[in-house]
C-alpha cells in the first residue's frame, strides 16, 4: 500500500479551506437570515417606531424608561424565577427518566412514545389545552382533585398571581420533558458498553455505575440540555402567552412576552412600540450572552 | 465502541436503512423544490393585466357562513375582480401579520385596522373616508361609531358591525333565588346572597385576559358622571382629564362594592370569555356580563338554553344605563390605486337589504341604524335597541398604557391589593409611565 | 476530551473482552441471574413510574382526539366521551377549511427545512468539531449566538428582507429563513455528536491515506446516525409546528402551512373546538409517525450484536 504523507504535513491552509467550505453554507445562512435582521432589530432599539412612517431617533431613552418601568421589572423577576426552575426541573427529571427508559422493559419504545408525544404538540397548542383544563370552574384538574376528595387543593392555578408562575413551569416541564428526555437517550446510547462491564466486574451495583459512570460521560448533553434550558427560559414567551397572555394584570409576564405585546400587542394602545421592544431584545440577548458566558467559562475552569 | 467499528465496516442492515431514509429524504427534497421554486416571487395585489385582486384581512369570523356567497355575487358583478378574504381567529394572529404588511408598506386592500385606525389614517396608510365614502354613506351608521374613528374633521375607519355590552340572565335561577333582574348596582349587591345560598354565582364575565376588567370599568366611569365623553378625554389625556380623578375613584369604589359582596364568579381572573359563557349556559352562573356576540355563541354552543337581556346595570334608580358600545369589528381603506374598488366593494356590501340581510342570518350586530331595525332575532333586537336610544358609552381605550393600565387597576381593587383611590392614581402612573415607550 | 481517552483505554479487538476474562458467555449485562425481592419491587415501581408519567403525557391529547368527534355543545360539561360520535368535524376541515392544502403546505416546507438542515448541519458540525476554520472560536460563538434571539424581534426585519428578495409570500422564503434560524442548534448537535465519536478512527483513515472528503463519508457521517435522526426530529418538530413567522410570512390562504390555518379556528370570544381539536389531531399524527420512525433508525445504528450499557 502506498502511504501518502501523514496528516500532520498537510499544508495547514489546505485544511483549514476544507473547514471553510465545510462551514460555509451554515455561515451564510445565518449572516443572510439571522445577522442581518437581528441587527436591524439591534439599531431599532435606539428608535422609537410604530411599525409604519419614519424611526425617531432616541439614543438611549428606551433602555432609561425600562429602568423605571414597573411591568419590566416584574417581567425580569417572572424570567428569573421561570429560567431557573425550568432549568433545573427540565434537565434533572429527563435525565432520570431517560436514564430510567434505557434499562429494559417491555414496550419501552412504547413509553418513548408516550412521553415523547406532549414535545410533538407546539407550545402555543399546550397552551390552549392546558388553559382549558385549568379552569378554575369545570377544568379537568379541578374536576380530578374535587373527585379525588382533594377539593381543597383546587385553586383558581392561572388567575392567582402566587399561583401562576409555578403552574406555568408545571406546565412547561409537561411539555419538554420527552424533548429532552430524547436528548439524553441519544447520549445514552453513546456510552461505550464495555465501560459498565468492567464497572460491574469491578463489582458495582447499578447506583454505583449510574453516578460514577453514566452521568459523567452524558456531561457533555448535560451541558447542552442546560444551556439550552436557560436559552429557552430566557426567551419564553409561546407558552406564558397562550396560557394567560401575561395576566393576570401583568403577574406572568415575561421579558419575551412583554416583548411581543410590545410590538404586536395592544398593551401600548394605538401605537406599537416597536423600539422599546428591540430594546427588551437586546437585553434579553445580552443576558442569555451573559449566562452562556458565564458557563463557558465555568466549564473550561472544571476541566482544567 | 466496539459495536461501531463492526458497524463501518461491513455493510449491515443499519447502513442500508439509513440510506434508504437518506434517499426518500432527498426524493422528497427534490419533489418539494419544484413547485415552490415554481411559486416563487408572486405577491397579492393585482393579477394579470386587466383584474384585479382585493385583499381582505379581517377576524370577524362570525359571518363566516355569509362570506363566500357575498363575495361570490360580486365576483359575478365584476368579472376581473377577485376578492381574497383571509379569515384570521383573533387580533391574536391578526396583529403579527398586518403589523408586518403595513410596515413592507403594503396592507391589503380592506383591512381591520384593530387599536391604530386614526394612527394609520394620520400617516397615510389608510384612506380619509369622508372623501372615499362620502357623508351621505357614513351617516347611516350610529354616531358613536364614527366619532370613534374621527379626528380632525376626517374619518378613518366605519364600523362593521357594533357592539353592545349587558346583563344576560338566566330566569329560572333568579327566581329560584327570589331574585328581580337587576336594575341598579345596588340591586345586584343586594341579590348576591340570595343567589349564592341557592346553589350558584351570581355573575359570571370575561376576567382573563384581563382587558374583560376595561370593558367593564370604563362604563361605569361613564355612570359616575353621566357624561360619555369622560372617557374619551381620559383616554387621549385631552382637557386636563387624569385618571387620577373622582369619577374613576368612584367606578372602582363601585367594583370593590361588587366584590366584596360576592358578586362576581369565583375564579374570575382566569375565567376566559368562552368559559364564563359555559359557566352561564351550564347553570354555574345565574347572569353573565357580556357583549353582542354571545347570543350567536349560545346558539351555536347551548341552543336549547333559555335566557333573557337586561341592560348594564345603571348607577342609582331611574339613571341611565350607559351600555358599553363602539364598534366591535371595524375596517378599513387602504390607500392605493385599488381604493376606488374597494370603495365599490364596501357600498355592495351595504346596500341595505344585503347588509341586514348578512346580520340577521349570523345573529350579528349590525352598525347601521337601518339594519338594526331589520333585527328580527329578539336577543339583537334587545340589545340594539340600546344603541338606538342612544344609552351607549366607549368602552374601548386606545392611548398607550390606557386599556392595560385600567386593566391593571381593576384587577388589584378585585384582588384586595390596593384601595380604590390607589388604582385611579396607578392609571394617571401606567398611562405617563407608557408615554415613555418607543 | 474525557470521553475519548476511556474509550480508547477499553477499545479491544472485537469479541474479546468478556468472554475471556470471566469465562462466562457474554449474555447482555442487564438480565440478572437472580431475581431479589428488592429488584422486583424495583422493576414494578419503574413500571409504575413510567406508566404514571406516560398517562399523564397523553391525557391531554386523549381529550383532544375525542373532542374532535364531539358536538359544539357538548365539548364542555358533556362527560369524557361523545355521546354520539360525529366526523363532521373532520368533514368540515376538510371542506371548508380546505386542511388538506395547509397539511400539504406543511410538507413541503417541513420537507425541504429538514433536508437542508440536515446536510447544512452535518457539514458545519464536522468542520467544527474536527477540521479547522480561520478564527473558529469566534466564528462558533457567533453561530450560537442565533440561539439567543426572540423571534418577536426578527419578523419584521426578515419580512421586510424576503420581500426584497422577491420571496415573501412563498414557501421557499419562509423554509430559507427557517433554516437561517435554525442550523445553529443543528450544528451545536451535530458537533457534539461527531466529537463523541473516536477520534482513532479518523487518525486511522487519515493514516490510510483518505481524504478529507472520504472520511467524512464513509466514517464519520454513518457514526453519528443517532445524531442525525435527532436533528432531523427536532427539525421537524420546530418547523412543523412554528406559527409566528408562518403567518406573517405567507399571505394567500392557499400557500399558508398547517399552523396558521389552525390558529384561524381560534376565535375572540368563541372557539369552534370540535373543528380546531379535529385539526389538531391531523397536525399532529404525523409527526408522532415521523418520530416512531425515526426512533427504530438511531436504535438500529447501535444494535448489531452490541451489550446496551
Amino acid at each position: 500500500m502506498v502511504s501518502t504523507a501523514p496528516a500532520r504535513r498537510r499544508p495547514r491552509a489546505r485544511m483549514q479551506l476544507t473547514g471553510l467550505v465545510f462551514a460555509a453554507p451554515a455561515l451564510a445562512l445565518f449572516a443572510t437570515f439571522v445577522a442581518y435582521p437581528l441587527l436591524r432589530g439591534l439599531y431599532l432599539s435606539f428608535y422609537r417606531w410604530a411599525g409604519y412612517g419614519d424611526p425617531l431617533f432616541v439614543g438611549l431613552d428606551n433602555y432609561r424608561g425600562l429602568a423605571s418601568d414597573p411591568i419590566f421589572r416584574r417581567a425580569v423577576i417572572v424570567t428569573a424565577v421561570y429560567t431557573v426552575a425550568s432549568t433545573v426541573l427540565q434537565t434533572l427529571i429527563p435525565m432520570a427518566v431517560a436514564i430510567l427508559l434505557a434499562q429494559r422493559w417491555r414496550g419501552g419504545v412504547v413509553f418513548r412514545t408516550m412521553i415523547f408525544i406532549p414535545a410533538v404538540v407546539s407550545l402555543t397548542v399546550t397552551g390552549l389545552l392546558w388553559q382549558l383544563a385549568l379552569q378554575p370552574n369545570g377544568g379537568f384538574v379541578n374536576e380530578l382533585l374535587d373527585s379525588a376528595g382533594l377539593s381543597s387543593w383546587s385553586m383558581v392555578w392561572l388567575g392567582d398571581r402566587n399561583t401562576v408562575v409555578p403552574v406555568i413551569i408545571a406546565v412547561s416541564l409537561w411539555q419538554s420533558l420527552g424533548f429532552f428526555m430524547l436528548i439524553f437517550y441519544a447520549g445514552l446510547q453513546n456510552i461505550d458498553p464495555t465501560l459498565y462491564e468492567s464497572g460491574r466486574i469491578d463489582g458495582a451495583g447499578p447506583w454505583r455505575l449510574i453516578r460514577f459512570i453514566t452521568i459523567p460521560m452524558l456531561k457533555p448533553v448535560t451541558a447542552i440540555v442546560v444551556t439550552l434550558n436557560l436559552i429557552n427560559g430566557l426567551k419564553v414567551y409561546d407558552l406564558i402567552y397562550a396560557l394567560t397572555n401575561g395576566g393576570p394584570a401583568n403577574s406572568s409576564q415575561s421579558l419575551g412576552t412583554y416583548l411581543y405585546a410590545l410590538a404586536f400587542g395592544s398593551i401600548n394602545g394605538a401605537s406599537a412600540a416597536f423600539g422599546y421592544a428591540n430594546a427588551i431584545g437586546v437585553i434579553i440577548m445580552i443576558s442569555a450572552a451573559a449566562v452562556l458566558l458565564v458557563l463557558s467559562v465555568l466549564r473550561r475552569t472544571r476541566e482544567a | 465502541m466496539v459495536t461501531h467499528l463492526s458497524n463501518a465496516s461491513a455493510s449491515s442492515p443499519g447502513m442500508s436503512r439509513r440510506s434508504l431514509l437518506r434517499g426518500t429524504l432527498l426524493g422528497a427534497l427534490g419533489a418539494a423544490a419544484l413547485p415552490s421554486l415554481a411559486a416563487c416571487g408572486s405577491d397579492g395585489g393585482s393579477g394579470g393585466s386587466g383584474s384585479t385582486t382585493l385583499r381582505v384581512w379581517h377576524w370577524y369570523n362570525q359571518q363566516e357562513a355569509q362570506w363566500p356567497g357575498l363575495i361570490s355575487e360580486y365576483e359575478k358583478q365584476n368579472p376581473g375582480v377577485k376578492v381574497d378574504l383571509r379569515l384570521f381567529g383573533s387580533p391574536d394572529d391578526y396583529s403579527p401579520a398586518i403589523a408586518a404588511a403595513i410596515a413592507a408598506g403594503d396592507p391589503p386592500e380592506i383591512f381591520a385596522p384593530h387599536f391604530s385606525a386614526i394612527e394609520y389614517g394620520q400617516q397615510g396608510i389608510s384612506v380619509d373616508l369622508k372623501d372615499a365614502l362620502g357623508a351621505d354613506f357614513l351617516s347611516q351608521f350610529f354616531d358613536a361609531e364614527n366619532e370613534q374613528f374621527s379626528r380632525d374633521g376626517k374619518q378613518y375607519a366605519f364600523g362593521w358591525m357594533a357592539q353592545t355590552f349587558g346583563i344576560f340572565y338566566n330566569p329560572q335561577l333568579l327566581d329560584r333565588a327570589g331574585v328581580a333582574p337587576p336594575e341598579t348596582w345596588d340591586d345586584l349587591i343586594a341579590s348576591a346572597d340570595a343567589l349564592r345560598a341557592s346553589g350558584v354565582m351570581p355573575l359570571a364575565m370575561q376576567g382573563s385576559p384581563s382587558y374583560g376588567f376595561t370593558d367593564f370599568t370604563a362604563p361605569l366611569i361613564t355612570q359616575a358622571t353621566d357624561d360619555p365623553t369622560l372617557v374619551l378625554k381620559l383616554d387621549a389625556q385631552e382637557d386636563g382629564a387624569s385618571w387620577d380623578s373622582e369619577p374613576v375613584v368612584q367606578a372602582m369604589q363601585k367594583l370593590k362594592d361588587l366584590t366584596d359582596a360576592g358578586v362576581f364568579a369565583d375564579g374570575l381572573l382566569a375565567m376566559e370569555g368562552p368559559m364564563a359563557e359555559t359557566a352561564f349556559s351550564s347553570g354555574q352562573a345565574a347572569m353573565l356580563y357580556g357583549g353582542s356576540w354571545v347570543p350567536q355563541d349560545l346558539a351555536t354552543d347551548a341552543p336549547d338554553f333559555a335566557y333573557a337581556i337586561a341592560p348594564t346595570p345603571a348607577w342609582a334608580p331611574g339613571a341611565k344605563h350607559w351600555c358599553a358600545d363602539q364598534a366591535g369589528a371595524a375596517l378599513s381603506i387602504a390607500n392605493g390605486d385599488r381604493a376606488e374598488q374597494s370603495v365599490d366593494f364596501i357600498k355592495y356590501l351595504f346596500e341595505p337589504e344585503r347588509y341586514a340581510g348578512v346580520m340577521n342570518d349570523s345573529n350579528s350586530m349590525p352598525s347601521t341604524k337601518a339594519a338594526a331595525d331589520l333585527i328580527n332575532n329578539d336577543a339583537m333586537k334587545t340589545m340594539t335597541s340600546w344603541l338606538l336610544e342612544g344609552l351607549g358609552s366607549p368602552h374601548i381605550l386606545y392611548g398607550p398604557g390606557a386599556e392595560s393600565g385600567v386593566a391593571d387597576a381593576a384587577v388589584s381593587v378585585f384582588e384586595g391589593r390596593a384601595t380604590p383611590a390607589e388604582a385611579a392614581a396607578a392609571v394617571q402612573a401606567a398611562v405617563e409611565q407608557a408615554g415613555n415607550r418607543g | 476530551m474525557g470521553a475519548t481517552t476511556s474509550v480508547a483505554r477499553s477499545v479491544k479487538a472485537p469479541g474479546t473482552s468478556t468472554s475471556e476474562r470471566s469465562g462466562r458467555p457474554s449474555a447482555p449485562l442487564r438480565r440478572r441471574k437472580r431475581r431479589s425481592a428488592g429488584s422486583l419491587a424495583a422493576r414494578a415501581l419503574g413500571y409504575g413510574v413510567l406508566s404514571a408519567l406516560s398517562a399523564i403525557s397523553a391525557v391531554p391529547l386523549v381529550w383532544m382526539v375525542l373532542t374532535s368527534f364531539k358536538r359544539r355543545d357538548e365539548v364542555f360539561g358533556g362527560g369524557l366521551l361523545p355521546s354520539k360520535w360525529q366526523g363532521s368535524a373532520y368533514a368540515y376541515i376538510w371542506q371548508e377549511l380546505h386542511i388538506w392544502q395547509y397539511f400539504l403546505n406543511s410538507v413541503v416546507v417541513t420537507a425541504l427545512t429538514v433536508v437542508a438542515v440536515v446536510v447544512v448541519s452535518c457539514f458545519g458540525g464536522y468542520a467544527f468539531a474536527w477540521l479547522d476554520i480561520p478564527a473558529k472560536r469566534s466564528l462558533y460563538a457567533l453561530l450560537l449566538s442565533a440561539l439567543l434571539i426572540p423571534a418577536g424581534i426578527l419578523l419584521i426585519p426578515a419580512f421586510l428582507e424576503l420581500r426584497s428578495f422577491g420571496l415573501l409570500n412563498t414557501r421557499t422564503g419562509l423554509s430559507l429563513v427557517y433554516i437561517g434560524t435554525h442550523v445553529s442548534f443543528a450544528i451545536l448537535l451535530m458537533r457534539t455528536f461527531f466529537e463523541a465519536a473516536p477520534g482513532e478512527l479518523r487518525e486511522a483513515a487519515k493514516i490510510d491515506g483518505a481524504g478529507e472528503v472520504r472520511i467524512f463519508r464513509s466514517i464519520m457521517v454513518p457514526l453519528t446516525g443517532p445524531g442525525i435522526a435527532t436533528v432531523a426530529i427536532f427539525q421537524v418538530l420546530t418547523t412543523w409546528n412554528e406559527l409566528l413567522f408562518a403567518n406573517a410570512f405567507i399571505q394567500s390562504q392557499d400557500r399558508q402551512p398547517l399552523q396558521p390555518g389552525l390558529y384561524s379556528l381560534v376565535g375572540q370570544h368563541s372557539t369552534n373546538w370540535p373543528a380546531l381539536t379535529a385539526a389538531l389531531t391531523v397536525a399532529v399524527a404525523p409527526v408522532i409517525v415521523f418520530y416512531v420512525f425515526m426512533q427504530r433508525q438511531f436504535v438500529a445504528g447501535v444494535t448489531a450484536g452490541s451489550v446496551k450499557g
